[in-house]
């Protein structure tokens, strides 16, 4: 896995701002650039990668847009007859029909829900909503969500592992950690948040957190 | 005049910036932010006070200001460029302090967010709002804090300039808030609050064509210059010509003009402008990238 990892983030992703040539071939646009008399340019802050026939940026920062099919951890802000009006710290507004949640939700709740549907204005309509009772929230930059999560979930089941903690992460760039080192935990996903334009982000984060631990066993041992 | 005829009153060569000093993401509330320091480093001398009348003087031909006493000594404040060229009039002088004498303005973006109040969102694209504001504290006399005229047009400017160059339609019923704070001025602040705000919102993340690479050109004292100060824009021949580019396409979103120039001399303002905007370009690319540098240094 490891392996693997390294392999896919070495070859060729470098820091872009707007406005940068990514490549004058003909490549296949991905998202985050767009084409400027014949070249393929960047349109955000972001990592450039040109990788089988395909140009991309991956952005850096930038504010959660809801897409059908996103995990989202939300808040509830409003109780209306139909549904709930949900904070997913985004420009737009989601509503959860009360069919959609099962059992009691109340105004200052935590949700993770589903994007059904967005609107022609973006609004999102959610499903499949549960209540998040306990734990911790926090918030990274929404476009860093994919580096918490790694390839094939890779990261988010090493801090998992390593931490013992729950850990749900809401594709716009809320997380809910409940129980094990909390701490440790939040402290792992800010690094990983400020780091996540660099590579070999595992190995230095499973680092972190293996130093961590072990000068936790050790000064559990002096207390003894 | 006595100055040597390829020098400007602040000791810059006619087609030279002031420096220029960018930075990205200096603001935690806001989404987006950067500061640029655009100025003279300036060094503050004390000389003996009998020389005032001289300093008077070389004040109406060179970019030096009276700072006022210490003790017994005259405080002035020299542009560092120009020291070497005036050390002769100045006879035996101390280097009390370096200064900065120039624009600063600080930029924070927010959003896209929520169109507040509603009526102003466009279900087809973002709208940006842009909001320049002077501290009373950035020019010699007190400013009124209320906007003016002036800062209602500059915001205006501004505004129209940024929402050339934001793919706005991916955001539809949002508005993107710029707000820029002027802390300092010294000529071309609302090119210094231009090129701050493009860094801003490139930090902010939000999908931009290109950056915007604001600068002034004009004529002073009988010679087309770059980044006109203050000394050279109450010149009696100024012509300042603000101008911001899209340097990827060299489209101007930009360009007002203050003073009468010919045809011919217009041509050479541009031509210069447009070179000197490149050169901001980078300063300000530079700038965005060494925030992600710095993150891995301090690991």
């Amino acid at each position: 896995m490891k392996m693997a990892e390294q392999a896919t983030e070495k070859p060729n992703r470098w820091l872009v701002v707007p406005g940068e040539v990514v490549t004058e071939e003909r490549v296949k646009l991905g998202p985050g650039v767009y084409v400027r008399d014949g070249k393929v340019v960047a349109k955000t802050v972001g990592l450039a990668e040109v990788k089988n026939g395909m140009a991309r940026v991956i952005p850096l920062e930038g504010k959660y847009v809801p897409k059908v099919g996103d995990s989202v951890i939300g808040i509830i802000v409003d109780v209306k007859i139909p549904g709930y009006d949900v904070d997913i710290n985004s420009p737009y507004t989601a509503f959860l029909p009360k069919d959609a949640v099962e059992g009691e939700v109340d105004y200052g709740d935590v949700i993770v829900a589903t994007v059904k549907y967005v609107d022609e204005v973006r609004n999102a309509l959610l499903e499949n909503a549960s209540v998040l009772k306990g734990g911790e929230l926090i918030h990274i930059i929404p476009s860093r969500v994919p580096r918490v999560i790694g390839k094939n979930a890779s990261m988010i089941t090493l801090l998992k592992n390593k931490t013992g903690a729950a850990i749900l992460v809401g594709a716009n760039g809320r997380i809910w950690i409940h129980g094990g080192r909390v701490n440790l935990a939040k402290e792992a996903i800010f690094k990983i948040e400020r780091e996540a334009h660099t590579s070999g982000l595992t190995d230095r984060i499973t680092k972190f957190l293996d130093d961590n631990i072990s000068q936790e066993e050790e000064s559990d041992e002096d207390a003894e | 005049m006595k100055m040597p005829n390829d020098i400007r009153p602040d000791g810059r060569k006619f087609d030279e910036l002031r420096s220029i000093e960018i930075e990205a993401g200096v603001l935690d509330q806001a989404d987006g932010s950067a500061r640029v320091k655009w100025g003279l480093h300036t060094k503050i001398i004390s000389v003996d006070p009998r020389k005032e009348a001289k300093i008077r003087n070389l004040a109406e031909e060179y970019y030096i200001t009276l700072r006022g006493k210490e003790g017994k000594k005259l405080l002035v404040e020299v542009p560092e460029k120009i020291l070497p060229h005036i050390e002769d009039d100045l006879g035996s002088y101390n280097v009390v302090a370096d200064g900065f004498k120039g624009n600063v303005a600080v930029v924070a973006v927010h959003g896209p967010r929520e169109p507040i109040p509603r009526h102003v969102g466009d279900p087809y694209r973002s709208v940006v709002r842009f909001r320049y504001t002077m501290a009373p504290f950035s020019v010699p006399e007190r400013k009124r804090p209320a906007p003016g005229r002036r800062e209602v047009e500059i915001s205006k400017v501004c505004k129209e300039a940024l929402q050339r160059i934001v793919f706005a339609e991916e955001f539809p019923m949002t508005v993107i808030d710029v707000f820029a704070e002027i802390l300092a001025a010294d000529a071309g602040t609302r090119v210094t609050a231009l090129t701050a705000a493009s860094v801003a919102l490139a930090d902010a993340g939000i999908p931009m064509r290109d950056l915007v690479s604001a600068v002034a050109a004009g004529r002073a004292f009988g010679h087309i210059v770059a980044d006109l100060t203050k000394f050279e824009e109450d010149a009696p021949d100024a012509v300042d010509v603000p101008m911001a580019v899209v340097p990827g396409t060299e489209e101007f979103v930009l360009l007002q003009m203050d003073g009468r120039v010919t045809k011919r001399e217009m041509d050479d303002i541009i031509e210069l402008g447009l070179a000197k905007a490149k050169e901001v370009a980078e300063l300000q690319r530079k700038a965005l990238k060494e925030k992600y540098a710095r993150v891995v240094e301090n690991e």
